[in-house]
């Protein structure tokens, strides 16, 4: 993932002719006036609506007052960093942060494999396809879809599950607001959403192999699961690892969309994440400030974590991500 | 199972294979379908409590969905959600293809420039700066918002897939149409849009699809009711339970025959997803299209 789209080589080999060009810059400016004009309003809208906000990342170090301004604000330095460390309620956040993105690298991104895996295992390619296409559906429902989907079926009065296990005698539970099924619950649900859509990838890696490795390990005596062993699974590892470490990379957001659509004061203790506690400080509760200082934090170990997995990338011999 | 015939034998991995398939099939489509067995069964229906309502409707009534239909909020709910997904896909995917287009050839500083749009992609000032920014440029409460706040009318992963695609058509295109007189706007209208067509389409259903399901910028940014789009009705409806919008949604009939809470909310769910999953069939394909495109090659 990532070698063309977002590895520049071509513009690499170019560097050259760019030096040349310098000398009549305005020449070419007025070459690809057009060119320029199709890139200025992205130009505008990235410095509006990105750059600005990176600037408004001051208010962290500032006790920002909506009368007063970003400007008018004064300097508080790292004081909302030192409360932020101080306070038990960040290090739950940033615990459930960690636990459940290691979680759903655990469960959620293994589980586009093995579904890829057992795909093509399938004889039958009409059922193969059906099978794909019914399983890429829920990617394309929002977590509010989902969320009111699973609050129906899991509700501890009315809902189906429910109406099963007391069916067979089992005392209703209420999944969503008890702590211990509330993780659970929250990694079904993901794999649920994402094992069809995270398969795609690497069954176009499995049908990339070359079949005469297959015919080689047939005549070699191999049987299918050797050859899934020996064959697939080494033929597709480049992929693996690469969208594993862009997995780690990604690691910081658990999942806000979910979680959001899925938590409640009751399970705060294991699902309240860094984003959804940055909403909350933020936006309900108007603690500009502090709750910039928690998302800088998090951006910044966002950032960190994407360096070194794309060094990490570059090392592993694909090309990264610059 | 003639295929099965080179060697192979259906043995107990394939049974259980099968079996997970159909099992991991009806876990998405059973929940759908018993939504909509709860939505079109009666009150007197469910009220007897038997099991059948798991495989078929108890009784049969669409005022459910009448219930639902009566409030106003669905309509302009709808309204929003439409309204920015045709205005904002269209507007996205022109302003990202032009982008793209630009990125794709040679101009001077074309590094520093994707440079430029893919930092924000791994550092951004977070949910407040962008926040304030919003309110500071007066898009709270402006439907406008729905358009032009990131990550929709430019989002650099999008732009950076249509410059890859504008990258694989030949130079040679362009450079005839130079020597005929034609200028770059020229050129990228009639000539790379349509040789671009199955990336832009591929980009607009994804963009599409975004902005269908998008609901948090309407929650944070959209203080009026009458603003926000469907799914932040649903949302408030089932997730939040909200007490008023269902007695307002009962009172709609008398009580004996008034659907049960259940079957409003199943109605609900159903309605704001029937528009997708009466086009994912049809689309589906390009969809997988565009991850390979992006992901594999890229």
């Amino acid at each position: 993932m990532g070698n063309t789209v977002l590895n520049n080589k071509i513009g690499h080999s170019q560097v050259p002719v760019y030096i040349k060009h310098k000398k009549n810059l305005s020449k070419e400016l007025i070459k690809n006036k057009y060119l320029y004009l199709f890139l200025l309003p992205a130009f505008l809208w990235f410095i509006i609506f990105y750059y600005v906000p990176i600037y408004g990342v001051t208010i962290a170090f500032k006790d920002y007052s909506l009368t007063k301004g970003i400007l008018g604000s004064s300097w508080v330095g790292f004081d909302h960093f030192e409360r932020m460390f101080k306070s038990p309620e960040f290090v739950r956040v940033f615990r459930n942060t960690i636990v459940i993105a290691f979680l759903k690298l655990l469960f959620v991104y293994t589980s586009g494999i093995f579904l890829a895996l057992a795909l093509s295992e399938l004889f039958h390619d009409k059922f193969k396809k059906i099978v794909q296409s019914i399983t890429y559906l829920p990617h394309f429902l929002s977590w509010v879809i989902i969320g009111s989907i699973m609050v129906e079926l899991l509700s501890p009065s009315s809902g189906l599950v429910n109406y099963i296990i007391m069916a067979f005698g089992g005392k209703p539970i209420y999944f969503l607001a008890e702590t211990n099924w509330f993780i659970p619950i929250l990694i079904l649900s993901d794999v649920w959403q994402s094992i069809g859509w995270g398969s795609i990838i690497y069954l176009a890696a499995i049908a990339g192999v070359d079949p005469q490795m297959y015919e080689a390990a047939t005549v070699d005596g191999a049987g299918r699961f050797m050859k899934l062993w020996h064959v697939t699974l080494p033929s597709i590892a480049n992929v693996i690892i690469i969208m594993m470490i862009f997995n780690i990379g990604n690691m910081m957001n658990a999942g806000f969309d979910q979680i959001f659509n899925l938590y409640n004061p009751a399970v705060y203790e294991v699902a309240d994440i860094i984003d959804t506690y940055v909403y909350r400080v933020g936006l309900v509760q108007m603690n500009f400030s502090f709750s910039t200082a928690v998302g800088l934090f998090k951006n910044a170990i966002g950032l960190i974590l994407v360096l070194i997995v794309n060094r990490l990338a570059n090392r592993f011999g694909q090309t990264g991500l610059w | 199972m003639a295929i099965v015939g080179k060697k192979n034998r259906f043995t107990l991995f394939d049974y259980l294979n099968y079996m997970f398939m159909i099992g991991l099939s009806l876990s998405v489509i059973y929940p759908i379908l018993y939504l909509f067995f709860l939505s079109v069964s009666t009150r007197e229906g469910l009220a007897q409590a038997s099991s059948s309502i798991l495989i078929w409707p108890q009784g049969f009534s669409w005022s459910a969905y009448q219930a639902f239909m009566h409030q106003s909020y669905i309509y302009t709910g709808y309204a929003y959600t439409i309204g920015r997904t045709v205005i904002g896909t269209f507007l996205a995917v022109l302003f990202m293809s032009l982008a793209g287009y630009a990125l794709a050839k040679y101009i001077p500083y074309k590094k520093s420039i994707t440079f430029f749009f893919i930092f924000t992609m791994f550092f951004n000032g977070g949910l407040i700066p962008t926040y304030l920014l919003i309110k500071n440029i007066g898009l709270i409460n402006n439907p406008l918002v729905y358009i032009l706040a990131p990550p929709f009318l430019y989002n650099t992963f999008y732009m950076l897939i249509l410059r890859n695609f504008f990258m694989t058509i030949p130079d040679s295109l362009e450079e005839s149409a130079k020597m005929d007189g034609a200028n770059d706007l020229r050129i990228f209208f009639t000539i790379m849009v349509p040789l671009a067509a199955p990336a832009i389409a591929t980009i607009s259903l994804w963009v599409a699809v975004n902005h269908w399901n998008s609901w948090f910028d309407s929650i944070i940014y959209m203080q009026s009711a009458d603003k926000q789009v469907i799914q932040v009705h649903i949302r408030r409806l089932i997730i939040e339970q909200s007490a008023a919008m269902m007695s307002s949604t009962a009172s709609f009939f008398d009580k004996s025959n008034a659907p049960t809470g259940e079957s409003t909310k199943a109605a609900a769910i159903l309605i704001t997803m029937i528009p997708i999953l009466c086009v994912y069939p049809f689309v589906q394909r390009f969809f997988v299209k565009g991850v390979v495109m992006g992901a594999v090659k890229g």
